[in-house]
């Protein structure tokens, strides 16, 4: 199954789940959907390296932490981790703003406050697959964008560090942690490549994927 | 009388004094003990509410020669003034200041000029007074906050699942009403949406309620008997639980299928939110004999359950950051509606719970 162009409902609400998956499939929209953050992170680490999905719509509160944000950030995490172009909407509904900051700190597109009108939604869910797709163009004229989360008064050595382990990870991720065609891309020698992943503590997937 | 006969007065008024000395402070000492333990049995019977406390001591501190007591302070935001007083002079003034938080006291002790062992005497009465008034003010400051988060906790769940329902139906409202501008082929897709998420949304309405119905009466009707085995499978996979089962055969309960259904989705939504390790197996175990049946579940914890185990049925009472802590208190209630029961299960390697229902409802 091709998980290309799906937008990804996390909820671990049924009755909600299933009414989000109904509304973006009647616009037209391809969904799958997943109940907890586990289901979410074992998919994109079985999905092929250039097909997570474009947009998720995710609920920060699942189990076993059906009230609190744990269990969505870890989603948020791993996406900004691999540095993976899926563009994440997050759907608060306590205490919006100490959430939505959250969401945006751990790398969320956007954020919407429960309850959310269709029209709402669907513009979000829009807007989000706007950027994806200029993301895309971008990449494909060998660009790419990252970002970055800096605290500023600590020097700028930490920006250059960041920056550096995220599009290392990014262009890994996309080459399927084939270290030959990384060094290509990134203009740089094998061994520089092979520094930069221990340097960065940066492995290779569990299930042996990629090679040399 | 010659000086010699004078002598032998001598020590018998000095042990006549003693005596009188002795008897005199041994008095003193049990007043004083019955004035303090009076102080104590008052506080028991106001319940150990300060307020009411003040007001049921005075006998007691009057009977050791305080005058007057005036309090004045602030209850929660309120301000209070009590005083009390009887006839005799009000010589002398002592003050005592409590504080916490939210309730302030200043006690003015008025007594008459009293001698030095007397007076001793009244400040180990007062003292007591004021010790005792001050952990009654801590204690209603501490039920106070305990409340506070209690039901803090409680409205953030309900605020989350209302949220979740009301989005639901917005969604839901908005689909039908586009439905005019829908093919056949289209309503009737919507139609089958439908029919499938309105039982979730029954089914969630009363999860939202479930919190607040917890006594119930048991009185339902019995329809149809209990599959016990089918319904606990049903919880476990609806959870998400690994878990691996075993039973001779299927045991029908005819008891309250309601109540039946709280307890082990109370006790398995448990499993689910406080999973003590990341690979825990959970093993259910069906017993059935001739009036009852046992059911054991179990799984190896690297915590075991004993370290906090008086407090597993507490309610409000949880480990976790966002759980309510009601659902194993819910589970004993839902119990003893049934006539059955719930206890710890402690193993060398695996903890869990054994839950007795009787079969049949008596």
């Amino acid at each position: 199954m091709t998980l290309a162009n799906k937008i990804w409902v996390v909820d671990d609400d049924p009755l909600l789940s299933s009414t989000l998956v109904y509304t973006l499939e009647t616009s037209g929209y391809s969904v799958e959907s997943f109940a907890r953050a586990d289901e979410v992170i074992t998919a994109l680490k079985s999905s092929s390296s250039d097909e997570p999905p474009q947009i998720m719509i995710l609920d920060m509160g699942m189990p076993p932490h059906k009230h609190g944000p744990e269990e969505g950030l870890r989603v948020l995490d791993y996406l900004s981790e691999y540095q993976l172009p899926t563009k994440t909407l997050v759907l608060t509904g306590q205490d919006a703003e100490k959430m939505a900051l959250l969401a945006v700190e751990h790398g969320a597109f956007d954020y919407l406050q429960k309850p959310v009108d269709e029209s709402s939604l669907l513009n979000a869910v829009k807007r989000a697959q706007l950027f994806y797709e200029q993301e895309q163009k971008l990449q494909s004229q060998n660009q790419q964008q990252i970002k970055l989360n800096v605290q500023l008064g600590e020097g700028v050595k930490q920006v250059r560090n960041q920056a550096e382990e995220k599009i290392v990870r990014r262009v890994l991720q996309q080459t399927g942690f084939n270290v030959h065609e990384t060094a290509r891309q990134l203009g740089l020698k094998r061994e520089n490549v092979y520094y930069l992943m221990n340097k960065y503590g940066i492995q290779r997937p569990e299930d042996g994927s990629g090679d040399e | 009388m010659n000086d010699q006969q004078w002598l032998w007065l001598v020590p018998i008024i000095v042990g006549l004094s003693l005596l009188f000395a002795v008897f005199y402070y041994r008095r003193q000492a049990i007043l004083t003990q019955k004035a303090i333990q009076s102080l104590y049995d008052v506080n028991q019977q106001s319940n150990q509410d300060a307020l009411t406390f003040i007001e049921s001591a005075w006998p007691v501190l009057e009977s050791v020669n305080v005058s007057k007591l005036y309090v004045e302070g602030r209850w929660f935001g309120e301000p209070f003034k009590r005083l009390f007083y009887n006839e005799q002079p009000q010589t002398q003034r002592i003050s005592e200041t409590l504080q916490q938080q939210d309730i302030e006291m200043t006690l003015i002790f008025s007594t008459p000029r009293l001698a030095k062992e007397q007076r001793l005497l009244l400040s180990l009465v007062k003292q007591t007074f004021v010790n005792i008034l001050h952990s009654d003010i801590t204690l209603k400051q501490m039920q106070v906050l305990m409340a506070q988060s209690q039901l803090q906790r409680y409205q953030l769940h309900l605020q989350h699942d209302l949220k979740n329902l009301n989005q639901s139906i917005q969604l839901m409202q908005r689909q039908i009403e586009n439905s005019d501008a829908h093919s056949l082929e289209q309503c009737q897709k919507l139609m089958q949406h439908l029919k499938s998420v309105f039982p979730l949304l029954g089914k969630q309405a009363n999860e939202v309620l479930r919190p607040l119905t917890v006594n119930r009466s048991g009185e339902e009707e019995l329809e149809q008997a209990v599959n016990l085995n089918s319904l606990i499978k049903g919880l476990a996979e609806a959870y998400r639980l690994t878990y691996k089962m075993e039973a001779d055969s299927d045991v029908l309960l005819h008891q309250p299928q309601e109540v039946v259904n709280e307890v082990f989705k109370n006790l398995l939504s448990n499993y689910r939110d406080h999973p003590q390790q990341e690979d825990l197996l959970l093993k259910i175990k069906i017993m059935k004999d001739e009036e009852v049946v046992r059911v054991l579940l179990v799984s190896q914890q690297s915590k075991g359950l004993s370290e906090k185990k008086e407090r597993l049925f507490e309610p409000f009472w949880t480990t976790s950051k966002s759980g309510l802590g009601l659902g194993l208190f819910l589970v004993r209630e839902s119990l003893k509606l049934l006539n059955g029961e719930i206890k710890v299960v402690e193993g060398e390697q695996e903890q869990g719970f054994e839950v007795v229902i009787p079969l049949k409802k008596s």
